[in-house]
Order: structure tokens, then C-alpha cells, then sequence
């Protein structure tokens, strides 16, 4: 696993590698995702990344996205675990139609820590 | 106007669309006409055409797949909660097949339930039932 930064022409786009795993049926899926502190929840995935891991197969009631802008979106909901630097992070997977940018957000990287500061490579803080 | 539109490969219904330009309706039922085709099949490659500019059709047919099963289930376990509104309580409860298999005091026991007795998709809600909200970052 690795984080990186993608393009100093989008300001140093935070990106780490990680590993999706649905807690139910093991199924896992390696992806690309693009750190957002403005993102409160877990992950957000494309749809098809969501049905691959088979996260359609037990969902939770389906939560209200706010946007930057104010605008509502319905974001289909499940529970997966991410796999980042050797941590288990378990965690609320969402989706909805027309996401196109894997995203990584708050309730993931209040675990993480990780500390944005380009254009070196981003870092783990030690544990304990 | 009635028209017909293809919902589904398959499945058919019909729709009405109020205020459609009257005009704009009799230039294409005559082209139609002389084409021999029917004004829903002029109507339903218009529409195609729009909606495949617009996004991937693929991933929304996939979502209204999906849509499906989560409303029925939804329904199904929105239907028991209202026939015993004092028994909601709280816990997880789990539905599947468009019917409510049980209320579990914590979401892993719910998700194991639905491992042996659902088939396909399954819906596990936190109760009191509640619609939550995140703030989502980038307009992605």
C-alpha cells in the first residue's frame, strides 16, 4: 500500500492505495482513492466497484449526501473493511450513479492520520 | 398525448406526458407515418439517444436493478413497523425477498441472518428507523 500524490497541476491530488475486503464474503477489490477531508464518511466507489465487492447484497437504509453546494444525492450504503498500511479500518462503503473519483474520507482518515504536506510523499504517523 | 415507452427490455407501459408541443407531435406521427413506424419508437430513440449522451446507461440500469429489491424491501419492513409502531424499539432489523426476517440486538448478528436466509440482496436497518446524512467533499 502506498499513498502518493497524483498531479501537481490538480495542487498535489492526495491519493493512497488500499484495499477494499466486504466483511461478509471476503470479497476484495485493489483500488486507487483520492484522500477528502471534506468527505465525512468511509469510502465512496463507483457502482460497479460496489457490486463487484457484492456490497448490494447487505445494505444499510440509504443515506442523504450533501454536497459542497448544497445539493442532496441518494448514496446507496454498506459496510466494508479498508486495508491501508497493514490497518484494518472498518467502515461505511457508499455509491451512487456517476461516481467516477474513488474517494477516502473522514471516517477512514481519523484512523489514519496521515498529514498533507507536498510534495513529498505523504506519511504514516508511528504507531502508538 | 398517451405514448408507449419501453420501460424494460420486454416490458412495456404506458405513459402521458401533459404539455408536449402539439405541433412538434404531428410533425413526428406524420414522419413516423411514412416511415411506418409507431410515434413511442421515434419517441424511445429520441430518449435513447439523450439519456446515452447524458451518462453511462449501463451503471443506470444497474442502479434501477438494485433499486428494485431495496424498495421492496424497504416497503416490507416500513409495512411491519407501521402495523406495530410500539414495538420498533431498537436494534437491527433485517429484511430480504421483500419480507422482514427479524429484529437482531447488533448489526453482526443481522448480517449472519441474512448469510443463511437470504437469497440475493438483503436490508439491514438500524432502528429507530432514520434517514442519516453525510457531507460529501469533491463534486465528484
Amino acid at each position: 500500500m502506498s499513498t502518493y500524490f497524483e498531479n501537481s497541476e490538480l495542487n498535489y491530488l492526495p491519493m493512497v492505495e488500499a484495499l477494499l475486503k466486504n466483511p461478509l464474503n471476503g470479497a476484495q477489490v485493489r483500488i486507487h482513492l483520492t484522500l477528502d477531508t471534506g468527505f465525512q464518511g468511509g469510502v465512496l466507489i463507483p457502482l460497479k466497484t460496489y457490486v463487484k465487492l457484492g456490497l448490494n447484497l447487505a445494505e444499510e437504509l440509504k443515506t442523504i449526501g450533501r454536497t459542497a453546494l448544497g445539493g442532496r444525492v441518494e448514496l446507496r450504503t454498506s459496510r466494508v473493511v479498508v486495508v491501508v498500511d497493514g490497518r484494518r479500518i472498518p467502515c461505511h462503503a457508499y455509491t451512487a450513479v456517476g461516481v467516477r473519483r474513488p474517494l477516502m474520507g473522514r471516517e477512514v482518515l481519523k484512523e489514519l492520520g496521515l498529514l498533507y504536506r507536498p510534495p513529498h510523499k505523504l506519511g504514516f504517523p508511528a504507531l502508538g | 398525448m398517451m405514448i408507449e415507452l419501453n420501460k424494460r427490455q420486454g416490458k412495456r407501459r404506458i405513459v402521458a406526458i401533459r404539455g408536449f408541443d402539439e405541433e412538434l407531435y404531428k410533425i413526428a406521427k406524420m414522419y413516423a407515418s411514412l416511415e411506418g413506424r409507431t410515434v413511442a419508437s421515434i419517441i424511445e430513440e429520441a430518449l435513447q439517444r439523450w439519456v446515452e449522451e447524458r451518462s453511462d446507461i449501463e451503471e443506470l440500469r444497474l442502479w434501477l436493478r438494485l433499486e428494485e429489491a431495496y424498495r421492496e424491501n424497504l416497503e416490507a419492513l416500513r409495512k411491519k413497523l407501521e402495523e406495530a409502531p410500539g414495538e420498533q424499539g431498537e436494534g437491527y432489523a433485517l429484511a430480504c425477498n421483500g419480507k422482514v426476517v427479524g429484529v437482531f440486538s447488533n448489526y453482526e448478528d443481522a448480517a449472519k441472518e441474512a448469510q443463511v436466509k437470504c437469497i440475493g440482496y438483503a436490508l439491514i436497518v438500524r432502528l429507530p428507523l432514520v434517514e442519516e446524512e453525510v457531507e460529501l467533499g469533491l463534486p465528484w
